[in-house]
């Protein structure tokens, strides 16, 4: 996909009692099988697109940044995802292609930044073509996860 | 910004080779490793740049690098990864060592000079490409003979502050996720082209820079840290080379390296050296 915005989610509440405060932003089942791009995130910016600037705005909060396998070379079924041991004796390594685990941390974007009780993560993807950061369509993951501690 | 606090050697062996900064390289350290290199190039066994380039990627793609299935191997594999090169360049050239890129120094001037000059000694630069396999089974239309590289904005590139963060990060499967995801794979990104995807990455010569960046930053940790890293259950995982498990790279003085940001020896004339 091009772009992803989230429902809005809650910001978590402080705990006053400890000074420990981090908030991460997941990603799961990040899709790993195209060429390398990183991904923009910006909170309560719904509107936002691979030429928002990110340098000195207030709403981006990083990137993730995720290394590309590049397309299939080999023959028929080479990059197709084996999951998990084929018997019990299977010890082989995860195949190549297995998604990932991204994660991102946001403390200081969603406490010095967000205004209400809720916010829209909005995920804009770029790729480097020819040296230029431009838009993507590589983009594609099965679940986000907000996670505070404290 | 410095990177981190300066740290004395962490044992004083005579023996231990030091990798430098590819900025500090002298004249002579830079002409062993082209040298190297340019040799390795023409090895076609499994000493040569072909082989062990296509361990990472194409055609054996045995790297590791974090999943969501399985703690990552990512920092012991590499480390074994660039050890194992390390001595076939220094079959080629026994004074050659390898440099590490720093990235936030490549800010102002984008990919180093060792690296980006076109000719080097009136010749082609060894290190700025090098020949991709052609046995492709499924080629792409837009495959090139050889490496290429199309590096973005140098501010894109991670600064000091962005690898302090990193560094910070006192859970090592933190520290390892994130100097995986955030500054290896943002740079491998920026530079964008055949290392910017893991097929052909470790064909281009500055692969060996970048990890050994991301090798050295492991080693800082580890300092900074009082810690080696992995958990003790991954101690006896084999790595693929050799003997290597593990345990066995937990501590680069033991595979006879350790990190230095530049290094001079001086032969004392008549000292019998």
């Amino acid at each position: 996909m091009d772009r992803y915005v989230s429902p809005p989610l809650s910001v978590p509440p402080r705990n006053e009692l400890y000074e420990h405060d981090r908030i991460d932003l997941e990603l799961h089942g990040v899709d790993h099988s195209s060429g390398s791009y990183a991904i923009r995130v910006f909170l309560d910016a719904p509107d936002v697109d691979a030429g928002t600037p990110t340098e000195g705005n207030s709403s981006y909060a990083g990137s993730f940044y995720i290394f590309g396998h590049g397309p299939c070379l080999g023959d028929e079924g080479h990059c197709d995802v084996r999951r998990g041991p084929i018997h019990p004796y299977d010890y082989r390594l995860p195949h190549q292609l297995t998604p990932q685990y991204h994660r991102l941390q946001v403390t200081d974007a969603i406490r010095g930044g967000v205004q209400g009780d809720t916010f829209t993560v909005t995920l804009v993807p770029v790729e480097n073509r020819a040296g230029a950061y431009e838009p993507s369509e590589l983009l594609a993951f099965t679940r986000l996860s907000l996670v505070a501690y404290s | 910004m410095p990177l981190a606090p300066a740290r004395p050697p962490l044992n004083p062996d005579p023996a231990i080779r030091h990798r430098v900064s590819v900025f500090n390289l002298t004249s002579e350290q830079l002409a062993a490793l082209r040298d190297g290199i340019g040799k390795m190039k023409e090895v076609r066994d499994s000493r040569g740049f072909a082989f062990l380039a296509g361990i990472h990627g194409w055609p054996q793609y045995r790297c590791q690098h974090s999943t969501e299935t399985q703690a990552t191997l990512f920092l012991p594999w590499h480390r074994a990864y660039l050890y194992e090169f390390e001595l076939a360049l220094q079959e080629r050239n026994p004074e050659a060592r390898l440099p590490w890129w720093d990235w936030p120094a490549s800010i102002p001037g984008g990919i180093p000079a060792a690296y980006s000059d076109p000719q080097a000694a009136g010749q082609p630069n060894p290190l700025v490409a090098a020949p991709l396999p052609t046995d492709i089974p499924n080629r792409p239309e837009d495959w090139t003979a050889e490496t290429f590289r199309h590096p973005g904005p140098s501010s894109e590139l991670p600064d000091a502050a962005a690898i302090s963060a990193v560094l910070s990060e006192s859970n090592y499967y933190g520290f390892e996720l994130e100097l995986e995801t955030q500054l290896h794979n943002r740079v491998h990104g920026w530079v964008g082209g055949s290392i910017g995807q893991i097929n052909t990455a470790a064909y281009d010569p500055l692969f060996w820079a970048h990890h050994t960046m991301v090798d050295r930053l492991w080693s800082l940790w580890q300092t900074q840290h009082a810690s080696p890293g992995p958990p003790p259950e991954t101690y006896s995982t084999p790595l693929g080379f050799g003997k290597l498990t593990v345990a066995d790279v937990l501590d680069t003085m033991k595979l006879g390296y350790d990190y230095a940001a530049s290094v001079e020896h001086v032969p004392v004339a008549g000292a019998g050296h």
